[in-house]
């Protein structure tokens, strides 16, 4: 912690991983704050702050509870979309690898949703997702296997 | 005219910005920041989008300079690499940097406190008709900003050219 409070201690690749995906983001045309000063000594970002906004999490979260589901919908299809620009694409033998989008643009919670609209709308995408449940299932880091 | 703004980050230090148009010395200017009789960074105000980048730039430079761990020999040389997108530093100083031929500049100052005297000192060396510093927004090249920080369209529309720029000279260190 910091002085008693609760943090998010980043690593240095952490951080270096957070920056870059943010610059990704935004190429992307996702709307995120954009970094004003990094500081790889102490592993922070300074980043510009958006007044009144919320997560995505809490936005599912609220869309959700006031049944906007046609709303929801919407903003999943057109994240889906975009979802593909946001993945890195390392190569690997048997298909596509896919690397950690920002956690910001992937609340577990749509995720699924996510992919079934990905489905509909892209024809080589059940590749893509194949490969995305075996990571799920073996952990990203192979040295997790046994 | 000029703009200063205090680094909330390190409160003992001030950025000033002072602009230039018609400007006739601008070698016998940058002969002299070489030589060091100007002490500040002498920037061409065409690359600039707006006063808060170079501020970026400058707070970068000190927070690195308190640190030690600048890239190039002195306080000034930094902020004018810092506002490159890239980390070749001579490619830095010709795009960013003050050349021979300008006919506007920008002096970006670091101090410590208000101090009229080394404004008064810059301005009598420069010479140029004095603006006021906001308007290095109506000097922008715009097109040739666009294509050295390699923004695309649709970045455009989830912020300002500002937003584009100041985040890539943030992040250039790991890209």
């Amino acid at each position: 912690g910091f002085l008693g409070k609760p943090t998010i201690k980043l690593t240095h690749r952490r951080t270096v991983q957070e920056v870059r995906s943010i610059l990704r983001c935004r190429r992307s045309r996702h709307i995120c704050p954009f970094s004003l000063l990094v500081d790889y000594t102490y592993h922070c970002i300074f980043l510009e702050e958006i007044v009144g906004s919320s997560t995505v999490r809490d936005h599912i979260a609220a869309t959700r509870q006031s049944d906007c589901s046609k709303e929801l919908g919407g903003w999943l299809r057109g994240w889906a979309r975009s979802w593909p620009k946001c993945t890195t694409r390392t190569p690997q033998p048997g298909g596509r690898g896919i690397r950690a989008v920002p956690h910001r643009l992937r609340p577990d919670s749509v995720c699924k949703a996510a992919e079934e609209l990905q489905t509909a709308a892209s024809k080589k995408s059940s590749e893509v997702i194949k490969k995305l449940d075996e990571v799920r299932l073996r952990g990203r880091k192979r040295s997790m296997l046994g | 005219m000029h703009l200063t703004h205090e680094l909330e980050l390190f409160p003992d230090r001030r950025v000033t910005q002072m602009l230039f148009k018609e400007v006739k010395n601008a070698a016998e200017l940058r002969q002299c920041a070489v030589e060091g009789k100007i002490q500040g960074a002498l920037i061409n105000p065409t690359m600039v989008v707006n006063p808060f980048q170079v501020l970026v730039a400058a707070n970068k430079a000190v927070h690195l300079q308190k640190s030690g761990k600048m890239k190039t020999r002195s306080l000034y040389s930094e902020i004018i690499f810092n506002l490159s997108p890239t980390n070749n530093i001579s490619e830095a100083f010709k795009r960013f940097g003050s050349s021979d031929g300008d006919d506007s500049v920008l002096v970006v100052l670091v101090h410590d406190k208000d101090d009229p005297q080394l404004l008064a000192d810059i301005a009598a060396r420069v010479s140029g008709r004095q603006v006021p510093a906001e308007d290095v927004s109506s000097l922008t090249d715009h097109a040739k900003i666009k294509k050295l920080y390699k923004i695309p369209p649709q970045e455009e529309k989830c912020g300002t050219l500002l937003d584009a720029v100041v985040c890539r000279m943030a992040t250039k260190d790991v890209m």
